[in-house]
C-alpha cells in the first residue's frame, strides 16, 4: 500500500514538472504594491488598537469594581421579601403548610355545615346559640395565612 | 533566503516589524498570487485574496509558533480563501469563468522573463491560456491539489489534510488529474 502511495506521488509529480513551466503567473507589480502598502496600514491599525487598550486597561479594572460595588448594593434589596418570612421566624414551606392544613379544616367545617341541619339557623343569627364553632372563622384564619405567604408578611 | 535567515525574519515579523512582514510580501507573492489566479481562474479576485492572505498572516503571526513550516501555514490560509471565494461564488449561482487577461493579452502579466524576445512570450502566454482552460475543465478539488502541490510545496499528506480527505483519494485524484491535463493539454497544443 505504502509502496503504491510512493509510486502515485512520484508520477504526480513528474507529470506535473511537465507543466509547471505554464502555471507560472506572476503577479502584476502594482498588485504587490498594494499589498504591502495594506500590510503596513494593517499593522499601524493593529499597534494604534493595542496602545488604546494598554490605556484602558487601568480604566476595566475600574469599572469592574464599579459592577462589583452595584451588585453588592443591590444585593440586600433583592432579597427582602423572603428575609421578611425568615425574620417571622417559619419558612415559606412551613407557611404554606399551615395554609393548607387551614384550608381543608375549613373545607371539613363547611361539608360538615352543609350535611348539618343547623346551616339555616346560623345564616339565621342564631349560630352563637347553638354552641358550634363559627364556620367562617377557620376559612379567615386559612386566608391570613395565605396571605402571609404570599405578601410575606 | 536561508533556514536561518527565515527564522530571524520571522520571528521580527511575530513582533508585527512592518518591513519584516513587507519582505515576506516580497518573498512569497509571486507563488501565492499563482496559486489564487489558478484556483480562481480570475485576476481580480487572485489579487484582492492574495492582499486577504498577508493581512490575515499580519492579523496570525502573533499565534503562529514557527516549526520550519511557514510556508505549509502561509499557503493554507490562502488555500482556505481561495476555498471560501468559490463557495460564495457558488452560493451566489456564479461559474468560476476564466477572465480574458491571458486570452486578450490586455492586462495579462508575463509569465516569463520580459527580457526574452516577444514571439517566446507569446508562445508562453498562449500556453498559459491553455493550460488555465484545462485546469478549470478539471472538478474543483483535483485543480486544487494540482495548484497547491505545484505553487505551495506542500507534501500530499499536507494536502489531504487540508481538503480533509485520506491521503490515497489526493493521490488517486492528482494523478487521474494531471494524466487528464496533460492530454487535454496536448490536444489543445
Amino acid at each position: 500500500m505504502l509502496r503504491e502511495l510512493d509510486r502515485l506521488e512520484r508520477e504526480a509529480d513528474e507529470l506535473l514538472a511537465g507543466l509547471a513551466p505554464h502555471l507560472r503567473v506572476p503577479p502584476p507589480p502594482a498588485a504587490v504594491a498594494r499589498v504591502r502598502s495594506a500590510v503596513s496600514a494593517e499593522v499601524r491599525r493593529l499597534e494604534a488598537r493595542r496602545q488604546r487598550l494598554v490605556a484602558l486597561r487601568p480604566l476595566a479594572g475600574l469599572a469592574a469594581a464599579v459592577v462589583l460595588l452595584a451588585v453588592g448594593l443591590r444585593w440586600p434589596r433583592a432579597a427582602t421579601s423572603s428575609a421578611a418570612l425568615l425574620a417571622a421566624g417559619e419558612g415559606p414551606a412551613a407557611a404554606f403548610e399551615k395554609w393548607v392544613d387551614a384550608l381543608e379544616e375549613s373545607g371539613d367545617r363547611f361539608a360538615s355545615l352543609l350535611e348539618a341541619d343547623w346551616l339555616l339557623d346560623a345564616l339565621n343569627g342564631d349560630a352563637e346559640n347553638t354552641g358550634a364553632p363559627d364556620p367562617f372563622e377557620s376559612l379567615d384564619q386559612s386566608l391570613q395565612s395565605l396571605e402571609q405567604v404570599v405578601l410575606g408578611v | 533566503m536561508d533556514s536561518a535567515g527565515l527564522d530571524r525574519l520571522l520571528q521580527r515579523a511575530r513582533k508585527r516589524d512592518a518591513q519584516a512582514l513587507e519582505k515576506l510580501v516580497d518573498m512569497y507573492s509571486s507563488r501565492v498570487f499563482g496559486m489564487l489566479y489558478r484556483l480562481t481562474g480570475s485576476r481580480e479576485a487572485a489579487e484582492d485574496l492574495l492582499q486577504e492572505t498577508f493581512l490575515r498572516v499580519v492579523r496570525m503571526i502573533g499565534n503562529y509558533q514557527h516549526a520550519g513550516r511557514f510556508e505549509s501555514w502561509l499557503f493554507r490560509i490562502a488555500a482556505n480563501l481561495a476555498r471560501d471565494h468559490a463557495r460564495r461564488g457558488r452560493r451566489r449561482g456564479q461559474r468560476a469563468t476564466l477572465e480574458g487577461s491571458e486570452r486578450d493579452g490586455a492586462g495579462a502579466v508575463p509569465a516569463v522573463d520580459p527580457r526574452t524576445d516577444p514571439g517566446a512570450r507569446l508562445l508562453e502566454r498562449e500556453a498559459g491560456e491553455r493550460l488555465n482552460a484545462c485546469l478549470h475543465e478539471l472538478p474543483e478539488m483535483d485543480r486544487e491539489i494540482i495548484v497547491l502541490r505545484h505553487f505551495s510545496g506542500l507534501s500530499f499528506r499536507e494536502i489531504a489534510d487540508v481538503l480533509e480527505i485520506p491521503l490515497g483519494t489526493a493521490l488517486a485524484r492528482a494523478h487521474r488529474a494531471l494524466r487528464r491535463l496533460r492530454e487535454s493539454f496536448r490536444e489543445e497544443s
